[in-house]
């Protein structure tokens, strides 16, 4: 199935790509000077400072526009996180446990600003401090309507870089996502997909990561899910390893769980706040039941200390099950 | 049920008139006709202290056939005599205690009386 | 002859004088009408008289008998006029050798062919009654003498049989002299109402820390509880434990729940009162009627039997709707309205509503090793199932936790979990008491309010004063967990009751944030 996509894309879109290409490469000083003020800057392969991975690349690579700080940024431990367009809650939830751990690993993240897992990746980075990097399906200076310029904006404030191989205000078309997607698999050591329908972009994705030989992890989702049968199906013809908990620990070298989102505010707890904290940190997700148990105080004290935990948005609820936020 | 003849009729009257008397069992009326009907015989007596006036209705089987008075006496006819018996002591002033009480009365082939029964205070 | 007993009809829970008048001709063929009952009863009645007055060795008069209940307009429905028949028969026929025809007392019973009178229903009710009437002395069955005992001024007598009966009232002419009954010595009502050993007690239940607490504040503040969990979780055992939580019954509230099951049927031979705080559990199939009450003899239905008790709706989104909703006027006003062909009768139904529900139709959602079978719109359909309504009365949700039997036998729990480290039921209700009586002391001059449960906006007001933390932390609340109005309110008698526990005049932060997690968010 990746074969049949790859083929496709790559046999509609060549002949149009090297037209495109080519004009790109000529225009390269004019755009240089014009987009000073957006802070573009461009790298082109010959310079030194571009990453030696992109190198071979195949369709080549000519150069990059970027935005952002490229000289100060580490590219070293990159991971993609891709998938589509429509996220589904589970797989926002997978998100906000995957990344962090990531980050938390000492990664930095990679995607491609697209609505919705895409974004997603970027903005739960952004929140734990991760580094960013995102490359675009368009020009360095397209604003598309799906507030990628704000994520863009935000990105590059926070130090993040924005890459893309077309000049200023590009208009996207049918293949430039597709090429996108291959240098976003080149600058990372793996690539993560986080969901993918049946015909799902994010497979585009998949298939020259299995061409660049990178290692591809899918997480798997429920059988009934439409919006897992991409990536079941990954998993299932052994293209992708899938990404489980365990596999997640081998590459982060952390367990998961209560480690979660990095702190916000380090909060003011009280002493007995504090326990109560502290235990469930160490029990994992527990019922009520269960942290009596533990801490061996009166279940009202309990109770009314979780109370006041939640609100602070330092512990959270679902069905009777307690956790660390 | 069959019943013969005036002749087996008039016959287990008899039989039950003499045996009434034997008992201490005062007849003062036979055939007592009115518009409810007829009664067959009216004793008197006392019980436990008490007079009693007793409607007899007396049934003759001539065949050999057993029978009981429910079989003998149908509620209907109860309560026919015991209209009758109210009239019966209005006609003759009788403001005492009453009571039905039924005869049974069989006869051989030769028309002889083999057996007799008497119940008391038959009730509806 | 005529003679004169005097007897009792019980109609729901009301009860009346009424005159069994019996004459015995002595004149006309031998009869024995009735006049006064339900045409189908008489004729049972019948039968019982006659065979129990022969059977008792006296001879049925051979009389016209003529039978009057009055007054005529009062419905007689039941077979306890069957002992003042029996005793008219017998003075007016002179078979008893009394003076007066007309003999004091209530005279109430069925009798069995054998002459034997047996267990009745109503007998407290005819007790009370001769207390209210005036009237001295009353002859009721054996076995359900002792329901009238705790009545004072009113002497009991048992009896055994008719014919027992018989002997004692010919003693007043000389006759028979050593078969005079001697009356029931009176019980004193506290004695009945002390302490009684709980049919299942909390110490029984395993784990279930957070269910206990919820039970512990509903029992303190009367407030209604369910408890959401997956099969097997223990949800029944806790409900079957919980009225052993409830303070005793007090004397006059014995008294009221004693009438309703003598009413009923339900006191069993021999038994004064009821001591235990009544535990109905109806199955969801239970009728409209079953539940409030009805039929043509107004018979109290299950929400009055759990009366001062606990009403177990198990099971509830398996309840229909429809009987559900005869739950809302009562759960307002503690009692129901009942039509009867005379016309409305009231019955008390002031219980504690107690209800379990599983988290989905299979009960397995968000079960720690068990898979859901359901499906989304499944799930939703189960939950509305619960009418608003109902849901709404009820002040605390609870979800009840599987047992987790692993970790309980685990080296490090054993030591916390043995049925002695747990609190008895006796602990808990000491605490309960001491609730309960600030609540007393709290609604003195509020007549017909008890407890936290009843304060209805108004009172929140004057006795849940809120300090400022207390305000700021409720309006966090508020917002994060998007309180209606009525949860608003319901959180705070919540936290008066926890309050109230503490010992405590004020109501603290630790006490509304605990109460706050008893709201309606289970689901």
């Amino acid at each position: 199935m990746i074969r049949e996509s790859l083929i496709f894309v790559l046999l509609t879109s060549y002949k149009d790509f090297r037209r495109e290409r080519e004009r790109v490469v000529k225009s390269n000083e004019y755009c240089h000077t014009n987009y000073v003020q957006d802070n573009v800057g461009y790298i082109e392969r010959d310079s030194e400072k571009f990453l030696s991975r992109l190198l071979t690349v195949d369709p080549i690579i000519e150069g990059l526009w970027y935005r952002g700080d490229y000289d100060a940024q580490n590219w070293d431990k990159l991971i993609a996180v891709v998938g589509p367009r429509k996220m589904s809650r589970y797989g926002k939830q997978v998100i906000s446990e995957v990344v962090p751990q990531l980050v938390a690993a000492g990664y930095g993240i990679v995607s491609g600003l697209m609505y919705g897992v895409d974004q997603e990746a970027h903005r739960v980075t952004l929140e734990c401090g991760g580094r960013v990097v995102g490359v675009l399906g368009y020009g360095i200076t397209h604003r598309s309507e799906e507030g990628a310029r704000k994520l863009a904006d935000e990105i590059v404030k926070n130090g993040g870089v924005v890459l893309s191989e077309y000049e200023g205000e590009t208009a996207p078309k049918v293949w430039t996502f597709p090429q996108r997607n291959r240098i976003v698999v080149g600058i990372s050591e793996m690539v993560v997909i986080i969901e993918a329908g049946e015909k799902s972009g994010s497979l585009n994705t998949a298939s020259w990561a299995v061409r660049m030989k990178r290692r591809i992890l899918a997480v798997p989702g429920s059988v009934f899910s439409l919006t897992s049968v991409g990536t079941n199906t990954l998993v299932a013809d052994g293209t992708a390893e899938a990404l489980t908990r365990t596999k997640l620990r081998e590459i982060t070298g952390k367990s998961f769980g209560s480690e979660g989102k990095v702190m916000r505010d380090k909060a003011k707890m009280s002493d007995q706040e504090h326990e109560l904290w502290a235990s469930l940190k160490i029990s994992g997700p527990s019922s009520r039941n269960e942290l009596v148990r533990v801490v061996k105080k009166p279940m009202g004290e309990v109770m009314a200390t979780l109370s006041q935990l939640e609100m602070r948005g330092l512990v959270e609820e679902e069905r009777g099950v307690w956790r660390i936020s | 049920m069959k019943r013969n003849n005036r002749k087996t009729g008039e016959r287990g009257e008899r039989a039950a008139g003499e045996m009434l008397g034997q008992k201490g069992y005062e007849i003062i009326a036979k055939n007592y006709r009115n518009k409810w009907g007829e009664i067959d015989i009216i004793v008197k007596k006392k019980v436990r202290d008490e007079d009693y006036v007793m409607f007899v209705e007396v049934k003759t089987k001539a065949d050999d056939s057993y029978g009981e008075p429910w079989e003998m006496i149908d509620s209907r006819k109860l309560k026919r005599v015991e209209n009758m018996g109210y009239l019966w002591c209005e006609e003759f002033s009788w403001d005492g205690l009453c009571r039905i009480d039924v005869v049974g009365v069989w006869l051989d082939i030769m028309g002889e009386v083999s057996k007799i029964k008497h119940w008391e205070n038959v009730q509806l | 002859m005529l003679a004169r007993v005097k007897s009792v009809a019980t109609v729901g829970l009301e009860s009346q004088e009424v005159l069994v008048e019996v004459d015995v001709a002595s004149k006309g063929f031998p009869a024995f009408e009735i006049v006064g009952l339900p045409d189908k009863a008489v004729g049972e009645s019948r039968a019982r008289v006659k065979k129990a007055i022969e059977n008792s060795g006296y001879k049925f008069p051979d009389k016209r008998i003529t039978v009057n209940l009055a007054p005529a307009g009062v419905r007689k429905v039941g077979s306890n006029y069957d002992l003042p028949i029996a005793v008219g028969i017998l003075l007016a026929s002179e078979v008893i050798g009394v003076e007066k025809k007309e003999i004091e007392g209530y005279y109430y019973g069925e009798l069995g062919l054998s002459g034997a009178v047996k267990h009745s229903r109503g007998v407290l009710l005819v007790g009370m009654l001769a207390k209210d009437n005036g009237i001295k002395e009353i002859f009721v069955p054996v076995e359900s003498s002792s329901e009238a005992a705790v009545i004072e001024g009113v002497s009991v007598y048992a009896v055994r049989t008719l014919g027992q009966l018989g002997d004692h009232l010919s003693v007043q002419v000389g006759l028979a002299n050593n078969k005079l009954m001697k009356p029931l010595s009176t019980i004193p009502i506290t004695d009945v109402t002390r302490e009684v050993e709980p049919v299942v007690d909390m110490r029984e239940v395993i784990g279930q820390e957070l269910a206990k607490r919820a039970a512990e504040i509903s029992a303190a503040g009367g407030h209604n509880l369910i408890l959401v969990g997956p099969p097997g979780a223990g949800k029944t055992m806790i409900a079957k434990a919980f009225p052993s939580i409830l303070p005793p019954l007090l004397p006059e509230e014995a008294l009221e729940v004693t009438k309703i099951y003598s009413v009923s049927g339900m006191m069993p031979a021999g038994q004064a009162l009821v001591r235990r705080r009544p535990f109905r559990s109806p199955h969801h199939t239970t009728s409209r009627a079953g539940l409030i009450g009805g039929g043509s003899n107004p018979m109290p239905g299950e929400i009055s039997l759990a009366h001062l008790g606990v009403l177990f709706l198990d099971e509830l989104p398996e309840f229909p709707r429809s009987t559900l909703e005869v739950l809302r006027q009562p759960m307002e006003d503690g009692v129901v309205q009942i039509t009867r062909v005379a016309g409305k009768a009231e019955y008390p139904a002031s219980f504690l509503l107690l209800a379990s529900a599983n988290p989905c139709p299979c009960g397995f959602l968000n079960h720690p090793y068990k898979e859901c079978r359901c499906g989304e719109r499944a799930i939703e359909k189960y939950r509305k199932r619960i009418s608003g309504p109902i849901l709404d009365r009820i002040d605390l949700h609870v979800w009840v936790d599987p047992v987790e039997v692993n970790k309980l036998t685990s080296q490090d729990n054993s030591k916390q979990d043995k049925v002695e480290s747990r609190e008895s039921s006796k602990m808990i209700r000491e605490r309960v008491e001491k609730a309960r009586k600030m609540q007393e002391a709290r609604f003195a001059e509020h007549n017909g309010i008890y407890s936290n449960s009843q304060m209805g906006n108004r009172l929140v007001k004057k006795y849940c004063k809120l300090s400022s933390d207390v305000r700021e932390f409720l309006t966090t609340a508020n917002t994060k967990y998007n309180l209606s109005a009525r949860a608003y309110y319901k959180v705070i008698k919540v936290a008066r009751t926890i309050a109230d526990l503490a010992g405590v005049d004020e109501i603290g932060l630790e006490h509304v944030a605990e109460a706050v997690q008893y709201r309606e968010d289970v689901w």
